[in-house]
């Protein structure tokens, strides 16, 4: 399509993502919940908000938000916290936390299973838990993760699984807004040439609007009934 | 993207549309740089001239205006706090019922229900609530009856905006077959009582199933329902 929208039916960008399975309200108890699972990896995520929060935590202007991520791994690192931090200022962005000041906004994150690609599908369960919840945002980020080979002429793969990331040198998990597709969130690990960087950097805001299609559509057909 | 082509469909946070003549645009819209931008989810709705979107967020906002059900949390001397599902405890002062004084007013216990009407409700202030109207009449408001068998259920608000609505068939189609009471608070709160706990069940489950249903197939429910005969519940 000419204004970079595209057609959910489409069968060359349905190589781009993978199979994408979503479920709204699965938690009966929070404000907005989804499990998303994007080819193994899958993950879940529950939003209270906005609630009463303590007097030290409050901000006068704008609403503290909250992540808890269980990244379900066997030892606990300074990694895990700087990728809640990451969570946190993505989410930052995409909710206009100006619209329920003195409040606070909890969400709370836990992998399900992971087969690589985790930091993307915990963005995107992410995503998919404020949608539900119906938030204040500006806009919907996508995310994806790139994994860039060792060897220079072999492609960029999109979404690698746990094997095939340690087969890379370097993993690169991107963010996309769902308006004008600028870059929210990068996160790299490796060493990676420009030239590499940019290449993922295309392909990813291919996937990332072929991801926002299906994000709309998931949307559409479960209201179906309610209007 | 033209916003009248998507006037009844669910629209998503980012989503711009191009028209530039709209002059007044409603809650969860905002005009940027000529385009009208849209920051919350759920149906683009048309009255008149004005576009605005009909939100899915379960989670209630308090506004002005908005008649409520709240239940009481605590007590101080001049008033009662309220548990309004909102992020903040509104306060609703003793003074505030039908021929209250300051010897003679409504005793509520933590766990009465109280159908208000908010009067402030501003993001930065905390919420009010009163059970009169501007000339001191109470108009139905008030502490919420328990002489009946009585069930309040949490729904969410999107459903209550769409019970009080005149093109939902769920309320006038179950008035014509049992007699009940009925009190539907915008925060996502409906409080039902009925002369027995038969009926009352079977307009409670009634109206839980119609959250997920459309008119169609509530209009069938409704018929099954009268066609079913049920009596001395």
């Amino acid at each position: 399509m000419d204004n970079g929208e595209v057609d959910i039916n489409d069968e060359v960008s349905e190589t781009l993502v993978p199979h994408i399975c979503c479920e709204f309200q699965v938690l009966s108890k929070t404000d907005g919940s989804a499990s998303f699972f994007q080819g193994s990896t899958s993950v879940l995520c529950g939003i209270h908000g906005p609630t009463e929060v303590k007097q030290s935590k409050q901000q006068n202007d704008k609403s503290a938000i909250e992540i808890s991520a269980n990244f379900n791994t066997v030892t606990h690192s300074c990694r895990e916290k700087m990728l809640q931090e990451i969570i946190k200022n993505t989410a930052e962005t995409m909710i206009i936390t100006h619209t329920y000041p003195r409040t606070g906004i909890t969400v709370s994150l836990q992998a399900l299973h992971n087969d690589g690609s985790s930091l993307s599908a915990f963005i995107n369960c992410l995503t998919m838990a404020l949608i539900d919840s119906g938030l204040s945002m500006s806009f919907l980020v996508v995310a994806v993760t790139c994994g860039i080979p060792r060897e220079p002429d072999k492609p960029i793969i999109l979404y690698p699984s746990l094997e095939e990331e340690k087969l890379c040198v370097s993993v690169v998990t991107l963010c996309f807004d769902s308006v004008n597709y600028d870059v929210v969130t990068s996160y790299t690990t490796g060493t990676f040439s420009i030239l590499r960087y940019e290449q993922a950097l295309l392909q990813s805001e291919s996937a990332g609007r072929r991801l926002v299609a299906i994000f709309e559509f998931i949307k559409r057909r479960s209201s179906d009934n309610c209007s | 993207m033209d916003i009248n082509d998507y006037v009844n469909e669910i629209v998503l946070s980012g989503d711009l549309f191009d028209n530039a003549d709209v002059k007044f645009v409603g809650c969860g819209l905002s005009k940027i740089d000529g385009k009208i931008q849209c920051s919350k989810i759920g149906f683009l709705r048309q009255r008149e001239k004005i576009f605005f979107i009909d939100s899915l967020q379960s989670k209630y906002i308090a506004c002005q205006g908005d008649v409520i059900i709240g239940i009481v949390q605590g007590r101080m001397p001049d008033l009662f706090r309220v548990d309004i599902g909102s992020s903040d405890i509104a306060t609703l002062s003793v003074l505030s019922f039908e021929g209250a004084t300051k010897r003679n007013y409504p005793e509520l216990k933590v766990g009465d229900l109280v159908f208000g009407k908010l009067v402030t409700a501003h993001k930065h202030l905390e919420p009010e609530l009163v059970c009169i109207d501007s000339i001191g009449k109470a108009n139905g408001l008030g502490p919420l009856p328990t002489n009946q068998p009585a069930f309040m259920m949490r729904t969410s608000c999107a459903f209550c905006r769409k019970v009080l609505s005149e093109t939902c068939p769920l309320l006038s189609g179950l008035k014509e077959l049992y007699t009940f009471e009925i009190c539907v608070g915008m925060n996502g709160r409906i409080f039902v009582a009925a002369p027995s706990t038969g009926v009352l069940l079977l307009i409670v489950n009634s109206i839980q199933v119609a959250e997920n249903m459309n008119n169609h197939q509530i209009n069938t429910m409704i018929r099954k329902l009268k066609s079913s005969n049920i009596k001395n519940l």
